[in-house]
């Protein structure tokens, strides 16, 4: 046990001195004195008792290193709070009284000095823990630490006062020598707790906070405005750091350079600045050529710190807005270094959060300027398709019209070529009318709300086949349709489609003697995929990508009519079912078409899914 | 076969010369009147300022697109006022835009009829308007 005491003081005294070797700082020194000075003690333990080397002058050199560290200790509470000058002195005139009475008087001591030195040690160190306590009346992850640090006195001092009774009651239980030590190796825990957490600690308090910010960042239910990343952001790290105060710094120069001050930072990207992408992409540690931490000189004047203690300041490049030479997160703590530096990590992660935040909210702008300009585009085409549908068949109609009446009123005078013309104007004339009606269709379909729900196909292709025999004209027709076929789609569109598809079937086997057409779903598909097979016409693979293009014929007008938008109108609709069709065939072999529908019956258009998140 | 009045209320003077042969042909151009917009439709109907109202049709052809007053506006209008709130009124025009033929009806459109391009279809379909408006269709007399 006394073994593992003074093990423990000297692993404390190794880690600190590392730990001020790594980084150093005024606040790390004193930790490292403190817990340089117990580490000593643990030496010389080790050495007299375990090793049993009765050097000359070890036991004083413990003694001495023992006394020191309620000065000591008392040293770095100073970082939080100063430490008045009577108390400090007060605090060196008593070491140096213990020390005096403990190296002139010759052992035992008497009582009275017995217990005075244990009062000094007493007295001390729950001063040190009330100023600890205090001292972390802030907040920060300080908090936790110091409060860790308060009980650390708090231990030492108990476990002196109980040494000090040892050594004046002879007769004490045995028991209490163990607790003595028990409760010393558990200040020497706290210590470590508070001064060299372990990483792991360390990354669990910043995931925890990390946790409360994202999801404060999720709750969140105003609009999504600068301003309110901002405070939440200040608010985090308010509770990791103790922040102050909170600015962007930007600026190369002396002259140039300003901070303004987080709460009027109120825009980003269009507003405030224009981040390019590749600025956006930008790894933080790649912009952060000068350290994390800014001198106090390097702050415009005005915001340098008037502290009573140290204002430590750090700074965090803004990837975000860093088009800029530099732009830079200020962040002043009135928390000693040792209680941030460690949070690097975690100041590096709040802004990177808040990055996303802010992309998040610049591309949410973006995205509603590009939706307000859709919705505006929607609505001149649709005036378009308003004005095309009146006013293109107009003249189409006078043309034909007069082309009749001329046949009819003078059609005596004419000669067969004259009202062949006349025919074929009136012939072509109404192509047109067939064309503008289908285009339109065509734009409509793209125009179109969708209003998914579970369509029978099966029923639908019946349906719309049901007539084929009657005007088959005694050809036999055979449509075999598998059953109970159903997809998630628009009901309208749907139909549209179905009809384009069969039509089509229909038209490509009027040459043949049978019309023979199949529908059904094509196996093992990744997702429902369905088809439709005719063993018409066919068409030739190598023209396969110019089938789906509107106006777009593989088949002359004498052949099979048509105006070419059919397959076009049937991608259309696809697509924005988000499936896909595809064809296959051979001249005089027939086609198939497969298609298939994106919809989920849960989720819907994704469109508005889309619109519906960012709402 | 009594004779019936017909007003056509269409701006194109092509289409007026054609709609007019279509009833000529169908033995109905009787009494066919033509007025060329909106305005000049209402200030027929229900008279202005200036003019009383002429002797009201018993059918009325409404094109859609009118210079100065739509047709929409002329069809609120006459379904507003009690002297021609009764009188058939058939939508001839050119679209089949559904938000036309849904504004239409909800103003109180008795029939919608799109205007083939195909002139004979045309005749046939104004032969079949006129003997179902004007022969088969029975309207109330109007109030007053």
């Amino acid at each position: 046990m006394q073994f593992l005491v003074n093990a423990s003081f000297l692993l404390l005294s190794l880690w600190s001195l590392v730990d001020y070797g790594r980084r150093r700082g005024s606040l790390r020194r004193d930790v490292a004195l403190l817990f340089g000075a117990l580490g000593l003690l643990g030496l010389q333990n080790i050495l007299l008792q375990e090793l049993g080397l009765n050097w000359r002058g070890l036991k004083e050199l413990g003694t001495f290193t023992l006394l020191l560290q309620p000065v000591l200790l008392l040293q770095v509470t100073a970082h939080l709070k100063p430490l008045r000058l009577g108390l400090r002195w007060g605090a060196w005139v008593a070491w140096l009284g213990a020390l005096l009475s403990l190296l002139l008087v010759p052992n035992p001591l008497p009582t009275f000095l017995l217990l005075a030195v244990v009062g000094y040690f007493i007295t001390l160190n729950i001063l040190a823990a009330l100023r600890f306590f205090w001292g972390g009346q802030r907040a920060g992850f300080s908090r936790q630490r110091l409060a860790w640090a308060s009980m650390g006195s708090i231990l030492f001092a108990l476990a002196l006062a109980l040494a000090g009774t040892l050594s004046i009651w002879t007769s004490a239980p045995s028991i209490l020598l163990p607790i003595a030590q028990a409760m010393v190796l558990g200040s020497s825990f706290s210590f470590y707790i508070a001064f060299l957490p372990p990483r792991f600690l360390i990354r669990i308090w910043q995931n925890q906070l990390l946790r409360v910010y994202l999801l404060r960042l999720a709750e969140e239910t105003g609009p999504l405005e600068i301003r309110n990343y901002w405070r939440l952001l200040k608010g985090a790290f308010d509770r990791a750091l103790g922040a102050g105060r909170m600015g962007l710094l930007q600026g190369s120069t002396e002259e140039s350079k300003s901070l303004v001050p987080l709460e009027e930072v109120a825009g980003v990207g269009r507003d405030y600045l224009l981040p390019t992408d590749s600025a956006m992409r930008k790894p933080l540690s790649d912009t952060m050529p000068h350290g994390f931490f800014l001198e106090e000189k390097d702050l415009p004047q005005g915001w340098r710190g008037k502290r009573p203690v140290e204002s430590w300041i750090t700074r965090v490049p803004l990837s975000i807005l860093s088009d800029l030479d530099r732009l830079e997160l200020v962040i002043i703590s009135a928390e000693p270094p040792l209680f941030y530096e460690d949070e690097q990590t975690l100041i590096s992660l709040l802004v990177k959060q808040t990055e996303i935040g802010l992309r998040n909210l610049q591309l949410v702008e973006h995205l509603d300027a590009k939706s307000r300009n859709l919705e505006a585009l929607v609505q001149e085409l649709e005036a378009f398709s308003y004005s095309v549908s009146h006013d293109l068949r107009t003249p189409l109609r006078a043309i034909d019209g007069f082309s009749a009446l001329l046949n009819e009123d003078y059609g005596s005078v004419l000669d067969a070529g004259a009202t062949d013309y006349l025919a074929r104007i009136r012939s072509e004339t109404q192509r047109m009318g067939w064309l503008i009606d289908d285009l339109l269709g065509l734009s409509r379909i793209s125009l179109q709300d969708l209003a998914i729900e579970e369509v029978d196909l099966s029923a639908l292709v019946r349906e719309l086949t049901v007539d084929w025999s009657r005007q088959a004209g005694g050809r036999p027709v055979n449509v075999s349709i598998e059953p109970q076929l159903k997809a998630w789609a628009d009901p309208h569109l749907t139909r549209i489609l179905l009809t384009n598809l069969l039509e089509n079937a229909w038209k490509f086997s009027s040459r043949s003697d049978e019309v023979r057409v199949e529908f059904g779903k094509v196996p093992e598909a990744d997702r429902p995929t369905f088809f439709i097979r005719d063993y018409g016409a066919g068409f030739d693979m190598k023209y396969v990508t110019k089938l789906f293009g509107a106006f777009q014929r593989l088949h002359s007008q004498h052949e099979f009519p048509g105006t070419g938008i059919g397959l076009g109108t049937v991608k259309r609709i696809i697509l924005r079912h988000q499936g896909e069709v595809t064809a296959f065939g051979a001249p005089a072999h027939g086609a198939t078409f497969t298609f298939s529908f994106g919809m989920d019956p849960k989720k819907g258009d994704s469109h508005e899914n889309l619109q519906h998140t960012f709402s | 076969m009594k004779t019936s009045s017909i007003l056509l209320v269409e701006d194109n003077e092509n289409d007026q010369i054609l709609t007019e042969r279509a009833f000529r042909k169908n033995n109905l151009a009787n009494h066919l009147r033509c007025v060329s917009d909106g305005e000049e439709a209402l200030d027929y109907l229900l008279g202005n300022e200036i003019h009383p109202p002429q002797e009201l049709p018993d059918l009325i052809l409404l094109d859609l697109k009118l210079p100065k007053i739509s047709g929409l506006e002329v069809l609120r209008a006459l379904r507003a006022d009690s002297r021609t709130s009764l009188i058939p009124v058939v939508v001839l025009t050119s679209s089949r835009e559904q938000e036309d033929l849904i504004r239409s009806y909800s103003l109180g459109a008795n029939s919608y009829v799109r205007k083939p391009v195909d002139f004979l279809e045309f005749i046939k379909a104004v032969q079949q308007l006129g003997l179902y408006w004007l022969v088969l269709n029975e309207t109330p007399t109007p109030p007053g």
